[in-house]
């Protein structure tokens, strides 16, 4: 798993993907850091990473869309499965990577908040850690999303386009909800929304069943993702 | 070593693989052999694992490819049809990543300066393998199936885009191993398993067609005798002398070799000597004869008897396959004697292994 992990954080900074993702990632936080906060004078730290969600919903799909697509096209997968490792190593490996990636991109952005400090301005560390972990957990659970979906085409456009339609159909769960007539669905479409989980950790308030739904979308599609590959060995 | 039992591998109703039963014995090297689309890859994919068989076993030095699958895939070296290179990644890089993947144990650099050396891709090491040309790529690949010195190795024609001085490297370094480790190797070219093969196995549509020594094989297709004999005269005259002749069987026209001669092929009944009474006949007709030799049945023969099946959809394949051999053999025009020998010997051959 460690030698996927590597070889697929390194391949990110080969191709010209990574730099893209980092570097329009980077570039927005920026922008929203610099017209939301400095610019206005706001210390909300919140409101920064609601608008660094949107952000990662457009960029996940760029970022996750070669992961195992690419693979199978070139035929490395026969590389992978024919090595003594398991299935969910390889794709948990590659999950990391791209996870790791998105990790060290979000990991900048902790300059923005010394900067919070040096101005002055005091966000509270519960809202900050709130942010960031529930920033992290949302980027996990796109990109397990992400890498399912690569997993079933081998063309990386394809992944792309249908990882933007899932995240657009994620992102307006909440509208949808919101016009609902029948309660109970609208709890059910509610509780799928990505970003209704958010809302908490973004005030700095922890909710385990907001980790739980998080952490469980990432293990379900990391799940599905293994059972893909599986399948196909046997058709 | 390998252990491979009764293995189908269907593609919707249509069989890949056609119950496949057959064993390699510790340091054998076993050719495969078999025209486009007989099931060689799908064999070999079922072996290492990449693909499950639809029934029927496939064990590696005793651990079943689907039950223990990490424990036999750690015996295996395999060089797919088409070798798997990330192509952003330096030749070292690549086997380095191999290395660790393959979870072997022992010195990485030594490991990685041993395939260097027996791939001969040493002086290549730091280029990405996106500049390297296809025979050297595909060395790079050979080189990532030997890293860790496995067990078992499965080569699925190995000796592909390489010039023609490289595919005698390869072929050698293919025997040597050929001394410590057990190795399956698939090719087209049928002089190449003569060359390093022990054994050979002769597949057809998912089937198995032939198994032997590749001069058992040759030998025992060349007991019906025929004479290739060049004569010169009228064509309908000579195939009527010739016909007249006792003890022949079987006569027809080959090719015009030299103006106003042609070839013949003769096919005499089993245990009778027809060269003398052939000498008599045609001498007395006027019909010079030019040479006369025995026909003599090369893999490249053994190969077409055993894999035709008598359909004309098989021959453009069949002529494909001859001509990519570069053979002198010309395809023959009446292939009824090939389909003949396959009834009469071939699958009574085949059926009792
Ligand atoms: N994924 C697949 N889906 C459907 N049919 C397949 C698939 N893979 C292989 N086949 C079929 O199985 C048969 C055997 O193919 P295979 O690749 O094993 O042949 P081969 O002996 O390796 O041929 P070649 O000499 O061309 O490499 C072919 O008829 C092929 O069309
Ligand atoms: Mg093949």
């Amino acid at each position: 798993m460690l030698a996927i992990f590597k070889r697929e954080f390194k391949g990110y900074f080969t191709s010209p993907i990574g730099f893209i993702f980092v570097g329009i990632f980077l570039f927005m936080a920026g922008l929203y850091f610099y017209v939301g906060n400095l610019a206005t004078n706001s210390a909300d730290i919140g409101s920064l990473f609601r608008q660094l969600t949107f952000v990662l919903m457009f960029l996940t799909p760029i970022h996750t869309m070669r992961l195992l697509s690419e693979e199978r096209r070139a035929k490395l997968d026969q590389l992978l499965l024919t090595s003594p490792v398991s299935i969910l190593s390889i794709v948990f490996g590659k999950f990391l990577a791209a996870f790791a990636v998105l990790a060290a991109a979000a990991g900048v952005t902790v300059l923005y908040t010394i900067i919070f400090f040096a101005l002055g301005a005091h966000p509270s560390f519960a809202q900050i850690i709130g942010n960031y972990v529930g920033f992290l957990l949302m980027a996990g659970s796109f990109i397990a999303i992400g890498l399912f979906i690569s997993s079933l085409t081998v063309n990386q456009v394809v992944a792309a386009v249908v990882s933007y339609a899932t995240f657009f159909f994620l992102l307006i769960t909440g509208w949808l909800a919101s016009k609902t007539q029948d309660p109970n669905t609208a709890k059910v479409i509610e509780y799928l929304s990505p970003n209704s989980h958010y809302r908490n950790f973004s005030l700095g308030i922890f909710n385990v069943a907001d980790a739980v739904y998080y952490l469980s979308m990432i293990a379900l599609f990391v799940f599905l993702t293994v059972r893909v590959i599986e399948k196909r060995r046997w058709s | 070593m390998i252990e491979i039992k009764n293995l189908v591998k269907r593609y919707g109703n249509k069989a890949a693989v056609d119950n496949l039963s057959f064993t390699v014995p510790k340091g054998e090297i076993l050719g495969f052999l078999g025209p486009n689309g007989a099931g060689k890859t799908t064999t070999m994919n079922i072996l290492t694992g990449y693909i499950a068989s639809t029934s029927g076993t496939a064990t590696i030095a005793g651990y079943d490819i689907l039950e223990q699958p990490i424990e036999a895939k750690k015996k295996i070296g395999y060089l797919p049809e088409q070798p798997p290179l990330y192509m952003d990644m330096t030749v070292q890089e690549y086997l380095q990543f191999v290395f660790e993947l393959k979870k072997t144990s022992g010195n990485k650099r030594k490991a990685i300066d041993n395939v260097l050396e027996l791939a001969r891709i040493g002086d290549v090491k730091g280029r990405i393998i996106k500049n390297l040309s296809k025979g050297y790529r595909q060395r790079v690949g050979l080189a990532q199936a030997l890293i860790g010195s496995p067990e078992v190795l499965v080569l699925d024609e190995p000796t592909v885009g390489l010039d023609p001085k490289q595919i005698i490297e390869i072929r050698n370094v293919i025997k040597d191993l050929g001394k410590e480790h057990t190795i399956i190797l698939s090719t087209h070219i049928l002089p190449e398993v003569s060359a390093i093969c022990e054994r050979v196995i002769i597949i057809n549509k998912g089937k198995i067609a032939a198994i032997d020594t590749p001069d058992n094989l040759a030998k025992r297709m060349s007991h019906d005798s025929r004479l290739s004999v060049r004569i010169v005269g009228d064509q309908q005259q000579v195939l009527q002398t010739l016909r007249n002749v006792e003890g022949v069987k079987h006569v027809h026209t080959d090719s015009m070799k030299e103006p106003s001669a042609y070839d013949y092929i003769v096919e005499a009944e089993k245990d009778f000597d027809i060269r003398q009474p052939l000498f008599f006949a045609l001498a007395q007709g006027g019909m010079p004869i030019l040479h006369m030799k025995n026909f003599d049945m090369s893999l490249e023969d053994i190969f077409m008897q055993l894999t035709a099946d008598g359909s004309k959809a098989l021959r453009p394949e069949k002529k494909k396959a001859i001509a990519q051999e570069k053979t002198e053999l010309e395809p023959t025009e009446d292939t009824i004697d090939a389909e003949q020998a396959t009834k009469n010997g071939g699958e009574e051959d085949a059926s009792d292994l």
